[in-house]
């Protein structure tokens, strides 16, 4: 649906090239559009206007959206800035005014730059934009990006954590592969124990992976806890799910019969090295975000794909970004056109493609060659991957998360290293996170 | 511990010299007190060796590492000699590309751009102030000298803010201007030092140019600086080295690939190229390195003179 | 004071510390200024003062220090003044400034126990590694001042790391110390020792650091070298007439006379050690366990992971004022034990 419309209003507007750019759009947007500073009326007639796309990623990722977004709006031109240090640099460039018209931020980012007003509220383009259909999104991530009523960003793709597991161990080890349809914690350590060759160097999970202690927090969503209060106000550390979920993973790593404890691997590196240790065939099952599809179709084993391991309920984090438009920018209009044009059903899509994972949006997740899938001549269950983004949670977006993950990572490192019981220290550490969370 | 009868008895002779010139194996083997002193030899030699083994063994782990095949890198136990050595490692992690990524010679440029104008820039402007302080009398001197010398104590970490702020009001983040620009008006380090090198280069000089008429600019560019190529050099490669190496400063500043610094890039290689292939690793390191180590060998004499200089002439 | 104080170092020190200072030229120097400052006054009293000589060179001298003058304003005592300021708002970059008061402040002693984490931290390191690092490099020097065969070398050797300081530095470190593939624990191992965990070992990481630094000795053992060549060998030659022991030369001697160069290279040694940033960040991240949380990383990561660019400011400030006092206070112990030749204590 939102594809044809869309379609059709760019044949409209290749037609019609001499309006192109800003008049043309003033002509197709709205009256709702927010009649600002950067509105239409001073943008250029018929001269090729560039405007800035920050991202902190390659800008291979988008190369096939703006290729064919160049061939439609000759006379805007995109052009993609990757910026490094992108959490720290993003905030600089607000404060020196220079921040990329368009904007792709994580979800704290996302959040906090809209709460300071250096991302525009964006629901009155998506109220004039013909044919938009919101509904087309998942629920979950379109609602995400909103503070107070006003609308931040559109989200583009996202990848889901699920837990990949190496068949060919599971058979080694003469162990079941994980059921499909329930899959507990206990289920979970059962099975990695019996894989678990400590001799050998075999484990049968992976570890928690150390400096990534965001990803902590799907532990006690699974357990009916979580770090944050819904609004993201108040810390729920406190929480008894919480303690008892990241307790259960803690005790699980310390028994050194389940996951090599972080020593064990550490001196190899961070997450993106522990991906490696399932690709080197070292590990039964290993919970991460779908992005580590690539590096397993070479590895020369069999994997499969399951949910993520629930106790209380079936949760799991979702991992993705979204586009905004920033309050600098004087090219708001173009600015949307390049947005709605990057997150449209086929501009999700040629995202989700580079990067491996699902779409946001419904309908780019039925074009085929389905994304997250991998060729591999073996069976692989990759539905569940896609089904993931429609019940996880995404992650949290508090106010100042870098220094809440500081004082969160500390207290989990501890938990982790068996110094501290989750029990003494998370109601420790708590109030402090309120804190600093609350300090909008 | 180390200073004794025989080195001094002796070292009269040589006087400052013993710096550049090693003695002569005769007088060191066959001295008036020669059982002594050979014991006090082997030790010598001993510690130097044993003291070079462990100053010289991370040069040796990263030149091992950088020219092991990949498959060698991962070994247990690890070899200690690459067989084959693969120089083509060095091509590699020179050209190599991560995604769009600009290739890391471009790094390199950018690098080299800062390092030289911060060498220029600063025996320029280090050496005029320098010369104001060693040789002219104006009110306020040793006020504003000790002013200079105290600021040795001001941690960049406490100007690094307001620095921020202002290249953010210049519009300056993420180019090399914040980079470029501020050493050109002086650096206290390097103008206390050459300072105390104008300082032994005897007046008379200066006088009799200046009776003859030279203004001051023309006796500091025409007698000065060519007496003080010692004190230059030394300048010079501690501020190539300083500026080669520097790693804060291009780190709040630079946030485009395009822009980064060859130490930037160093920093996040383990992030872009997951999994950390150690061997492109190190020649990465060793390539960057390199410069240094070439600028050292070949103007070490010239260089430690002039941090150390006891005579004008040398 | 801190002027009054960097009189007393530089002016004794610079005119009487040998080798380093350039002793006899600088007296030489001396007595040549003076036959030199009277000449002047003859010359300058036949013409108008504002022909004079004494004139034009005092604004000569003003327009060659202007650049630093100016740099100074713009680059060091604008933002000192700025970062004063700042440390009192509440600043996040994205949201317009707060003020803060005292805040800052009082948080620092109250609730953030990371800075008195890296306030220990930075303390640990510093008056383990600079002592150490002082010893090892007049070591060396003394080593080297054995008028050695191949002296070129061995002194190449032992400065060369120095020209790899900051991140090359520690990244060929952080592979030295690999658990599984670095040459540390692989070199144990050919020695039939355990090796360790050397990085993420909270006990052991700061030592591993300490290490790293003294693999950086470079600049104060040359300054050592040179010192010990510029000692006067009469007092040598004097003292063995008296038929002294090598031990007591080098304490009443050698030590003595290397003072001032002891106390130049401890001030900068400290001055550079509390400032300890690329090691930590590249090398731990400042872990494991804080273990490594330096003041320089803790406020670089205040003021540009979690934009508390005030506290940051305010941390700054605490850091210069550490600085200061260490230094203040080595120039208050200097008096005891710096041994200035022919100075006026």
């Amino acid at each position: 649906m939102t594809h044809s419309t869309t379609l059709s209003r760019r044949t409209f507007l290749r037609v019609g090239g001499a309006f192109a750019g800003a008049a043309a759009l003033a002509a197709c947007a709205p009256v709702a559009a927010p009649a600002d500073d950067g509105g239409a009326g001073e943008a250029p007639m018929a001269e090729r206007v560039t405007i800035r796309y920050g991202r902190h990623d390659p800008a291979a990722g988008v190369a096939t959206t703006l290729k064919a977004f160049h061939e439609e709006f000759p006379d805007i031109e995109v052009s993609v800035e990757q910026i490094g240090e992108f959490h720290a640099k993003i905030p600089a460039l607000a404060a020196a005014g220079t921040l990329p018209d368009v904007v792709r931020s994580w979800e704290a980012m996302a959040l906090d730059m809209g709460r300071n007003n250096q991302f525009i509220d964006i629901q009155p383009y998506v109220d004039g934009e013909p044919g938009f259909d919101p509904d087309d999104f998942y629920e979950n991530w379109w609602n995400y990006p909103v503070v107070e009523g006003n609308r931040f960003g559109v989200p583009d793709a996202a990848a889901p954590h699920v837990t990949f597991y190496n068949a060919d161990l599971f058979d080694a080890a003469g162990v079941e592969y994980p059921d499909k349809n329930s899959f507990t914690w206990t289920d979970f350590e059962e099975k990695a124990r019996a894989i678990s060759d400590p001799d050998n160097k075999i484990w049968g999970s992976e570890t928690i992976p150390v400096g990534w202690h965001m990803f902590s927090v799907k532990q006690t969503w699974q357990n009916d806890g979580s770090f944050y209060s819904e609004d993201f106000l108040e810390s729920r550390l406190d929480k008894e799910e919480t303690i008892q979920a990241i307790q259960y993973w803690a005790d699980m790593l310390l028994d050194g019969q389940v996951m090599p404890s972080p020593s064990q691997i550490v001196g190899i590196g961070g997450a993106g090295a522990a991906a490696e240790l399932l690709a080197a065939g070292k590990i039964g099952m290993q919970r991460m975000g779908s992005w580590i599809t690539g590096s397993l179709v070479d590895a020369g084993f069999r994997f499969n794909v399951v949910a993520e391991p629930s106790q209380a309920r079936r949760d799991t984090i979702t991992h993705g970004a979204f586009n905004n438009i920033s309050t600098t920018s004087e090219h708001k209009d173009i600015a949307w056109t390049w947005l709605n044009y990057n997150t449209s059903t086929q501009g999700i899509y040629n995202y989700a493609s580079e990067a491996n994972f699902p779409g946001t949006r419904r309908s780019s997740n039925e074009i085929e060659p389905f994304p997250w899938v991998a060729e591999v001549d073996f069976e692989v269950d990759w539905d569940v991957i896609p089904d993931a983004l429609t019940y996880g949670h995404i992650l949290p977006g508090p106010a100042n998360e870098g220094e809440a993950l500081k004082l969160i990572g500390d207290a989990l490192e501890k938990v982790y290293s068996g110094d501290a019981k989750a029990a003494d220290i998370f109601p420790e550490v708590s109030p402090k996170v309120t804190a600093v969370i609350s300090d909008i | 511990m180390f200073a004794g009868n025989e080195t001094v008895a002796t070292a009269e002779g040589l006087g400052g010299e013993t710096f550049s010139r090693p003695s002569r194996l005769r007088t060191l083997l066959l001295g008036n007190r020669f059982r002594s002193g050979m014991v006090r030899l082997l030790l010598v030699y001993a510690l130097l060796l044993f003291a070079a083994f462990l100053f010289l063994l991370p040069f040796y782990w990263m030149v091992n590492t950088a020219l092991k095949p990949p498959n060698q890198v991962f070994t247990l136990p690890p070899t200690w000699i690459p067989k084959p050595a693969m120089w083509s490692n060095f091509l590699t992690a020179f050209t190599i590309q991560y995604e769009t990524d600009p290739p890391v010679y471009n790094y390199a440029l950018n690098t080299v751009i800062i390092s030289v104008n911060g060498v220029i820039a600063t025996i320029f402007s280090s050496a005029l102030v320098a010369y104001a302080f060693a040789r002219l009398e104006f009110p306020g001197k040793n006020a504003i000298f000790l002013g200079i010398v105290s600021t040795l104590m001001i941690p960049f970490a406490v100007v690094m803010v307001p620095q921020f702020i202002i290249w953010r009001n210049l519009n300056w983040l993420d180019t090399l201007w914040p980079l470029i620009v501020p050493h050109w008006f002086g650096s206290a380090w390097n103008i206390f030092l050459l300072r105390q090198f104008f300082m032994t280069i005897p007046s008379e000089y200066d006088e009799a140019a200046y009776l003859d008429g030279a203004s001051r600019w023309h006796i500091f560019v025409r007698i000065i600086l060519p007496l003080s190529k010692p004190a230059l050099a030394a300048v010079a490669v501690f501020a190539f080295v300083f500026f080669w190496n520097d790693f804060l400063g291009p780190l709040i500043i630079l946030s485009t690939p395009e822009n980064f610094t060859l130490t930037l890039f160093l920093a996040n290689f383990n992030v872009a190229y997951r999994g950390t292939p150690w061997h492109l690793y190190m020649a990465a390191a060793l390539i960057i390195i390199l410069p240094c180590l070439i600028l050292f060998f070949f103007s070490q004499n010239a260089f430690l003179k002039g941090i150390t200089v006891t005579d004008l002439k040398g | 004071m801190a002027f009054a104080v960097f009189t007393l170092f530089f002016d004794n020190s610079c005119v009487n510390r040998p080798g380093f200072c350039f002793n006899k030229l600088w007296l030489r120097f001396k007595a040549k200024k003076e036959s030199y400052s009277v000449a002047t006054t003859g010359l300058a009293s036949s013409k108008s003062f504002w022909q004079s000589r004494r004139f034009r060179d005092a604004m000569v001298a003003y327009a060659f220090i202007l650049p630093w003058v100016i740099g100074f304003i713009l680059f060091v005592g604008g933002p000192i003044v700025a970062s004063f300021v700042l440390s009192f708002f509440r600043w996040k970059m994205i949201a317009p400034p707060r003020f803060y008061g005292l805040t800052h402040y009082i948080n620092m002693v109250t609730t953030d126990e990371l800075f008195r984490t890296s306030i220990w931290v930075t303390f640990k390191f510093v008056l383990i590694s600079v002592p150490i690092g002082q010893v090892l490099a007049l070591g060396l020097a003394l080593l080297l001042n054995q008028r050695v065969l191949l002296l070129g070398f061995w002194r190449s050797a032992f400065y060369l790391p120095a020209v790899v300081s900051g991140v090359a530095g520690s990244v060929i470190w952080v592979w030295m110390y690999h658990v599984e593939l670095g040459i540390v624990n692989n070199g144990l191992a050919l020695m039939g020792l355990e090796g360790r965990n050397w990085l993420f070992d909270r006990e052991l990481v700061l030592g591993s650091l300490i290490v790293k630094s003294l693999w950086n000795i470079g600049i104060p053992m040359v300054i050592y070298l040179a010192a010990l060549q510029g000692l006067p060998q009469q007092l040598y030659e004097a003292a063995d007439i008296d038929g002294a022991g090598e031990g007591s030369k080098f304490f009443s001697i050698t030590l003595p006379m290397l003072s001032p160069a002891i106390f130049f290279n401890v001030v900068m040694g400290i001055i550079a050690a509390v400032q300890t940033f690329a090691e930590p960040y590249v090398m731990t991240g400042g872990g494991p366990d804080n273990a490594t949380l330096f003041l320089g990383l803790h406020l670089y990561q205040n003021a540009f992971h979690y934009l508390k660019m005030g506290y940051a400011s305010a941390m700054a400030w605490i850091m210069f004022l550490l600085i200061f006092g260490l230094t203040v206070f080595q120039f208050g112990l200097a008096s005891r034990w710096v041994y200035y030749e022919g100075g006026t204590r």
